[in-house]
C-alpha cells in the first residue's frame, strides 16, 4: 500500500518496530499506523535509532544516530540533551569519515625497528597482551609499579584503564585535562573548588515552577558577556556558547565583547573586538578590578559596581583586597607605572585607556553579566593563574556568580560520575619501600611524582609537561612518608592522547623517549600506544593496541552544563577491524597479569565484579548526580535542603526515595545504562541559581561551593575552628614539614603557596616581563596558537573537515597533490569507500600562518608565500602566510596542532607536512608553569623570514 | 488545506561559522569531496582594527522561474514541485549536465558516483551530450532538495536540524503563523542576485548581518 505524500506530511513520525523519530517542531508528529509505517520503511529502509555521546570531540555533544544493518548512516544532535539541543557542528556531522577510515589503527602491532622508524609487525591480541603483561610485571618487580604512567586521554573512557593501573599499584593515572588548560581552571578551583566558569546560556533550562511542576524554559537573561582569550565558536567544548552567544545577542540584546589579538570567529559576531597584545589577559582583568574597587559607589546608580551583599558568602575578602591594593603602591619596572592602573594596563595590553575604562565600567553596571576567560590564552600562559583568579573574583564581587544570566562554575553543578569504577580506592593500599636504607610504609598515593615530588605538588591535574624530564632523570620524592625515595619512570602508556605531538615541544619529547642508557637500552623501557588512530606517539611506541572508535565503545558524557545532566555514550555499532573496547582491554590485561602471578590484581575487582561493560558504566553512575539540593528555586522542595541528591530524575520526581538524615543523602533509584536507554539516552535534573545561598534567606547554605569552608574562599591557607583549611593549605603543610620549597615556586620567588592574591609575570613577553625586553627588536612577533576544533590531530584524515575553512589558520591553500582519502559510497554496504584523490590547488585546508597586513607588507609577504618563523631558542617552523587585517600587528597565530604532522596516520595532512607549521616546535620546553606544571604553550616570540 | 510553500530562512546574524550546514548536508545526502549542495563561505573586509568578517552560506534558491528546468531534455527529470521545491528525478535524469550549466547560482553538480538509470539512447538524437553513451557511463545531477526524504517524514532538512547557531529555519511561507513567515515579516531579508530574474520568489532567504556586505559578497562571487 502506498501512502500519499500528504499523509506523510500530516502524520509522519515513526519507523515501525523501532524508536520514534522525535519531533522537531516542524510539524505535529504521531506514530504511524502499521500500513503507513510499512510504506515508510519501503521508502527509507529500516533504521534503528540510538542515542550516544560524541567521542570524536571534547565537546561531547549528545547524539541521535540512525543505524541500518549495523552501519552508521545518519548523525544528528539529540534533542533532549541541552548541551547541544539537537544540533551538532561540522566535526560530528563528518564522523562517519572517521569511523570508516583507512588510516585507523586496525590491529595490534609490536615494534621491530628503532623507535620512530615506523617499523612494526602485526601480532594477535594474545601476543600483544602477553608481551605487554610480561613487560609490566618485569618493570614492577625491578623498579616498583610507580615507574609506570598510564596517560589515559579523555575522561570517561579512561576509567577502565585507571582502575586497572591503580590496582596494579601505580599512582600515575592521568588524563588529557593535564595538557588542556590547568592555569585557566586555577582561580575557580581555589575560590569555589570548581573549574570552568561559563555564562548561563544553556537552554532549555529545566526549572521547578511554583506549582511544583518542572518546565523547560527557553530564552536568555544575560546582558553582557566578555570573552577574554576565548573563542567558543572555533575552540568549542562548551557547545551552548555557540547558539547561546548569538541567541542572547539577537533575542535579548546582550552585548558581546571579545578580547583577542585576532578577529576570531567569535569576535566577528561580537559587538566589540578588543585586540590586545598577546599574554596580557590578566593585566586587563587586574585593571578592571582596580577600576571597580576605586570607582564603586553604592549610592550612585551609575557606579554601583560591587554587590556588597556578596561579602556574607565570602571568606577572606579583606585579605584579598588588601593584598591586591598593596600592589598599587609599587611601580612596574617595565613601564614605571603603578600596578593595575588604567595607564599601566594600557601600556601593557596595547589597548586604549578609555577602552579599558569603558570595559570595566560596563562590566560593573551591567547585570546579569559573565566574564569568561579561555583555554588558549590565560590557560596557556605561564602566569595564567593570576588571570583566572582575578576573573573569578570579578564575577563574584559584581554579584554575577551563579546569578540567573550570570556566570556559572559548571564543574560544581555538573552531575558527578565515575565513583568506584575508576579505582581511586586502590591508592589507599599500603606499600613499603626502602628509602635511604630504611623500610618505610605508606600508601600508593604517597608515591605520586607531582603531589609528593619536588616540582609541582599542587598539580592536582598532574603535570604531563614534566614527563620527559622524568623519563630522562627519574623522580625524587620530597614530601610525605616516602620523602627521599628515588625511582625511574620506565613505562609510559599513551591511551587516546598524542603527547609526542601535543604535550609540549615534540623535539623534547622525542629526545626523551629515544634516550638510551650506557648499555644502549632505551631509558624509557616501554612505550605503549592505545588508540583508534595512528598518531605521532604511536610511531615511537613498542606495542600498539587498536581501541574501539567513536560509536563503538561505551561510557558516559563528560560535559560542562549549567545543571546536572548526564547521557550515555552508548556503543551503537560494533568495534571495527580488530579494535577492542577499553573495558575488554582492561579485562584481558587484568587476567593476563593475574595469570602471570601479580596478586595486586584480584578477580573480584575485575572479571568477577563486572559481567559486562554495562555493569561497569552502572557503577560509574551509582552516585549520580551527587549534587546538593540547593539554590533558587530549590530543585526538590519536597526534600531537605542541602542534602546530596542521588538517583534518576524519575524516581526523585515520584518520591521513590530514601532519606538518610545522618549522611544527608536523598537516595532515589539509581541512574543506569538501561534507564538512560529508555529515556532518550539522557538524565536531566532541575536547574537552580544562587546555589550558595539558602533558598529562602540571604544566608550561606554551607553546602555549596566545594571548598573546605563551603563558602566562597578568597584565602587559600587559613585557620577556622582550630583547623587549617584552604586549597593550598595541605601543600604548604608538606613544605613546612620537609623544608623543601618546590622548584616551581622557587622560579617565581615564592617560598610557599600564597594565602591570597598573588601576581607574577609571564615568560617570553618583552612587553610585560623585563627579563625578555632585550629580545623585542630581534624577535618582533609574539606567536600564539588557538584550537581549531575540527582540525585537531585526530581529525586530519577526515576529508569533509578539510573543506571547512576557519579564520586565518586553516585555509584551502594546498598545492596540487594526490592522496588516499575516504569518500561517500552511495548504494554501498558501508557509507564510505577509499579512493585516490587528486587534489587541485586550493581544495584542501592546511594549517597556515596568520599575519597582519602591515607587518606582511613590510616584510614583502603575500598570502600563500612560504615563510619561516624562528624563535630565540633556534627552533623554526615553516608554512604559508595568510595576510589579513583581522590580526593585531606584531602577533602571529598558528592553529594548534594543524600542521607539521609526523605520522602517516594523519592522512593528506601528513602529505602537506613540509608546507605546514607545527606550533609546538616553537614552545620552550623549560617553560613549565610554576604552580601546576603546565606547558607554557602561548609564551613565545619569533622573527619572520620570507622563503 | 492551502498548498504549502516551503522556504529556508537563514539568519546570518546567528551563524557561528561552524559549517555544520555544509557537512550535515554532505552526510545526509552523500555528497562527495569537492562538491556541494550547500556551501559555507566567509569574507573579511575593512582595515585593522575595524575589520569585520562575514559568514555566508549558499544553496539552491528554489527559484520561482528556475532557469535550470527549461534546458532539460527529459520531461520531468527536473521540475518544481507544487510546494516550491525544485527537484531532480534520479530515475529520469540522463546526466547531460545542461541544467548544471544553466543555473547561474552554481547550485547543481554531476554526482561522480551515482550512475544514470534512464536509458540515454532514447534521447541521443536531440542530446549530443549523451550520444553513444550508456546509462552506466553517465552520472546523475544532484542539488539541494531541502532533504525531501526528511520532509516527507515530517522532519526538517538536516542542515536545519544540526545548525549549531540555531540560525536556520524551515517551514511553510503560506502559513502566516509559521516561524519562517514571522521571520520574513519582522526582519530585513535578502535573496541572491534578484537581477537574474529567476524570482520574484526565491525560497532560500537570508537575514543579513549587514546588507551591504551581503551585496559585496555577491559582487565578489563569494555567493
Amino acid at each position: 500500500m502506498e501512502v500519499s505524500r500528504r499523509v506523510f506530511l500530516k502524520y509522519a513520525g515513526a519507523l515501525a518496530g523501532v524508536t520514534a523519530v522525535q519531533g522537531t517542531g516542524l510539524l505535529s508528529l504521531r506514530h504511524l499506523t502499521a500500513s503507513e509505517a510499512e510504506a515508510m520503511q519501503k521508502a527509507m529502509g529500516k533504521y534503528e535509532i540510538k542515542y550516544t555521546a560524541s567521542s570524536t570531540c571534547a565537546s561531547e555533544c549528545g547524539l541521535e544516530v540512525w543505524i541500518k544493518d549495523g552501519v552508521l548512516r545518519k548523525i544528528y544532535g539529540n534533542t533532549e540533551v541541552p548541551m547541544n539541543d539537537g544540533a551538532i557542528c561540522a566535526k560530528e556531522a563528518a564522523a562517519q569519515q572517521l569511523v570508516y577510515n583507512p588510516y585507523r589503527l586496525k590491529y595490534p602491532m609490536i615494534r621491530v625497528g628503532a623507535r620512530g622508524e615506523n617499523k612494526f609487525k602485526r601480532v594477535t591480541w594474545s601476543e600483544a597482551i602477553d608481551f605487554l603483561a610480561r613487560k609490566l610485571i618485569q618493570i614492577k618487580k625491578k623498579y616498583g609499579a610507580e615507574s609506570i604512567i598510564m596517560d589515559a586521554g579523555d575522561v570517561t573512557d579512561r576509567n577502565p584503564y585507571w582502575r586497572l593501573f591503580f590496582a596494579f599499584g601505580t599512582p600515575h593515572c592521568t588524563e588529557h585535562g593535564a595538557i588542556c588548560d590547568t592555569p585557566r581552571r586555577h582561580g575557580p578551583k581555589l575560590i569555589f573548588g570548581g573549574k570552568r566558569v561559563e555564562p548561563d546560556l544553556m537552554t532549555p533550562q529545566l526549572v521547578r515552577q511554583p506549582d511544583g511542576s518542572l518546565k523547560k524554559e527557553y530564552g536568555y537573561k544575560t546582558k553582557l558577556i566578555i570573552y577574554n582569550g576565548w573563542n567558543p565558536f572555533v575552540a568549542t567544548r562548551i557547545v551552548y556558547e555557540n547558539r547561546g552567544t548569538v541567541g542572547a545577542k539577537i533575542e535579548n540584546d546582550c552585548k558581546i565583547v571579545v578580547i583577542d589579538p585576532c578577529l576570531s570567529n567569535t569576535a566577528s559576531q561580537a559587538d566589540k573586538w578588543l585586540a590586545t597584545r598577546a599574554g596580557t589577559d590578566g593585566d586587563l582583568f587586574a585593571a578592571m578590578l582596580r577600576y571597580i574597587l576605586e570607582n564603586d559607589n553604592p549610592s550612585d546608580p551609575n557606579r554601583r559596581y560591587i554587590d556588597w551583599g556578596m561579602k556574607k558568602y565570602v571568606i577572606g575578602w579583606d585579605d584579598f583586597m588588601n593584598e591586591f591594593k598593596s600592589w598599587w603602591q609599587k611601580k612596574d619596572p617595565i613601564n614605571g607605572l603603578s600596578y593595575f592602573s588604567l595607564d599601566w594596563a594600557a601600556d601593557r595590553t596595547g589597548l586604549k585607556k578609555e577602552d579599558i575604562e569603558e570595559l570595566a565600567h560596563e562590566f560593573g553596571i551591567t547585570k546579569p553579566a559573565a566574564l569568561v576567560w579561555g583555554m588558549q590564552s590565560p590557560g596557556h600562559h605561564y602566569n595564567g593563574y593570576c588571570c583566572s583568579i582575578i576573573g573569578t573574583v570579578l564575577n563574584v564581587i559584581t554579584g554575577n556568580f551563579d546569578a540567573p544570566g550570570g556566570a556559572i562554575d559548571t564543574e560544581l553543578v555538573k552531575a558527578s560520575k565515575g565513583g568506584k569504577a575508576k579505582g581511586k580506592q586502590f591508592l589507599k593500599r599500603k606499600v613499603k619501600r626502602i628509602v635511604n636504607g630504611r623500610e618505610v610504609e605508606g600508601e600508593v598515593e604517597h608515591l605520586h611524582m607531582d603531589h609528593y615530588g619536588g616540582k609541582h605538588p599542587a598539580a592536582w591535574d598532574d603535570s604531563i609537561a614534566s614527563y620527559p624530564d622524568a623519563f630522562l632523570n627519574g623522580v625524587e620524592l620530597k614530601y610525605g612518608p616516602f620523602r627521599g625515595h628515588r625511582y625511574p619512570i620506565k613505562c609510559y602508556i599513551a591511551r587516546a592522547g598524542n603527547a609526542l605531538y601535543t604535550a609540549g615541544n615534540p623535539k623534547h619529547w622525542i629526545d626523551a623517549v629515544t634516550a638510551k642508557d650506557a648499555n644502549g637500552e632505551y631509558k624509557l623501557e616501554l612505550l605503549v600506544y592505545i588508540d583508534t588512530l595512528f598518531l605521532e606517539t604511536g610511531v615511537y611506541a613498542d606495542v600498539l593496541l587498536p581501541e574501539a572508535g567513536p560509536f563503538e565503545r561505551k561510557a558516559l558524557s563528560d560535559i560542562y552544563p549549567s545543571r546536572p545532566v548526564l547521557y550515555n555514550r552508548d556503543q551503537v555499532i560494533k568495534p571495527l577491524y580488530e579494535s577492542k573496547t577499553p573495558f575488554d582491554i582492561m579485562i584481558m590485561l587484568a587476567k593476563k597479569l593475574y595469570e602471570l602471578g601479580d596478586r595486586d590484581i584480584r578477580p573480584q575487582d575485575f572479571w568477577e565484579h563486572y559481567k559486562n561493560d554495562d555493569d561497569f558504566v552502572n557503577e560509574m553512575l551509582a552516585g549520580s548526580p551527587g549534587r546538593p539540593n540547593v539554590g533558587r528555586p530549590l530543585p526538590y522542595p519536597q526534600y531537605p535542603e542541602g542534602y546530596k541528591i542521588i538517583g534518576n530524575p524519575e524516581s526523585l520526581e515520584k518520591g521513590d526515595v530514601k532519606i538518610d538524615h545522618k549522611k544527608k543523602l536523598i537516595i532515589g533509584k539509581p541512574v543506569t545504562v538501561e534507564w538512560l536507554r529508555k529515556n532518550h539516552g539522557v538524565a536531566n535534573w532541575p536547574m537552580s541559581w544562587y546555589r550558595y545561598k539558602k533558598h529562602d534567606r540571604e544566608e550561606p547554605n554551607r553546602a555549596f561551593p566545594k571548598t573546605d569552608s563551603k563558602m566562597i574562599e578568597f584565602v587559600w591557607d587559613y585557620e577556622m575552628g582550630g583547623k587549617r583549611m584552604g586549597r593550598y593549605s595541605k601543600h604548604n603543610k608538606k613544605i613546612e614539614e620537609s623544608g623543601y620549597v618546590p622548584e616551581g615556586l622557587r622560579e617565581i620567588g615564592f617560598k610557599k603557596f600564597p594565602r591570597t592574591f598573588y601576581w607574577f609575570e609571564t615568560k617570553w613577553n618583552p612587553y610585560t616581563n623585563p627579563n625578555y625586553r632585550k629580545y623585542a627588536r630581534k624577535y618582533p612577533f609574539q606567536v600564539i596558537s588557538g584550537r581549531v576544533h575540527h582540525s585537531m590531530t585526530a581529525t586530519h584524515m577526515v576529508p569533509w573537515l578539510g573543506e571547512v575553512q576557519t579564520e586565518g589558520t586553516w585555509r584551502k591553500m594546498n598545492d596540487p597533490f594526490t592522496y588516499k582519502i575516504v569518500d561517500v559510497n552511495p548504494g554501498g554496504k558501508l557509507p564510505m569507500k577509499t579512493i585516490e584523490k587528486k587534489f587541485e590547488k586550493g581544495q584542501w585546508c592546511i594549517g597556515t600562518i596568520w599575519i597582519n597586513t602591515d607587518d606582511a607588507s613590510t616584510l614583502g609577504i603575500r598570502t600563500g608565500d612560504m615563510i619561516e618563523l624562528e624563535n630565540p631558542l633556534g627552533n623554526s617552523v615553516r608554512g604559508k602566510a595568510v595576510v589579513s587585517e583581522g590580526i593585531r600587528p606584531g602577533v602571529i597565530k598558528i592553529g594548534y596542532g594543524t600542521g607539521g604532522r609526523f605520522t602517516p596516520g594523519a592522512g593528506p595532512t601528513y602529505g602537506m607536512r613540509k608546507k605546514t607549521p607545527n606550533h609546538n616546535i616553537l614552545v620552550d620546553p623549560e617553560n613549565i608553569t610554576p604552580i601546576m606544571g603546565f606547558p607554557g604553550y602561548a609564551d613565545m616570540i619569533v622573527r619572520v623570514k620570507k622563503l | 488545506m492551502k498548498r504549502k510553500k516551503y522556504a529556508l530562512v537563514v539568519d546570518l546574524r546567528k551563524c557561528v561559522g561552524c559549517n555544520s550546514c555544509q557537512v550535515s548536508c554532505k552526510m545526509e545526502n552523500e555528497v562527495p569531496f569537492g562538491y556541494f549542495r550547500n556551501r559555507w563561505e566567509d569574507m573579511e573586509v575593512g582595515r585593522y582594527p575595524d575589520t569585520k568578517r562575514y559568514f555566508f552560506q549558499a544553496a539552491c534558491n528554489h527559484c520561482e522561474n528556475p532557469p535550470c528546468i527549461l534546458p532539460c531534455p527529459v520531461k520531468g527529470a527536473t521540475y518544481k514541485r507544487k510546494d516550491g521545491i525544485v527537484v531532480v528525478d534520479r530515475d529520469l535524469c540522463i546526466g547531460c549536465g545542461r541544467c548544471v550549466s544553466a543555473c547561474p547560482y552554481g547550485a547543481r553538480y554531476i554526482h561522480p558516483y551515482i550512475a544514470v538509470k534512464n536509458d540515454p539512447s532514447k534521447y541521443a538524437k536531440d542530446v549530443p551530450e549523451v550520444k553513444g553513451k550508456s546509462a552506466s557511463d553517465l552520472r546523475i545531477v544532484d542539488k539541494c532538495d531541502f532533504c525531501l526524504h526528511r520532509i516527507e517524514m515530517g522532519l526538517e532538512p538536516a542542515c536545519v536540524r544540526n545548525c549549531f547557531g540555531k540560525a536556520r529555519y524551515f517551514g511553510d511561507l503560506n502559513d502566516p503563523e509559521s516561524e519562517v513567515s514571522n521571520l520574513v515579516k519582522t526582519n530585513t531579508t535578502v535573496v541572491r542576485h534578484p537581477e537574474y530574474g529567476t524570482g520574484p520568489e526565491l525560497l532560500l532567504i537570508w537575514i543579513p548581518k549587514d546588507e551591504k556586505a551581503f551585496h559585496m559578497a555577491e559582487k565578489k562571487g563569494i555567493i
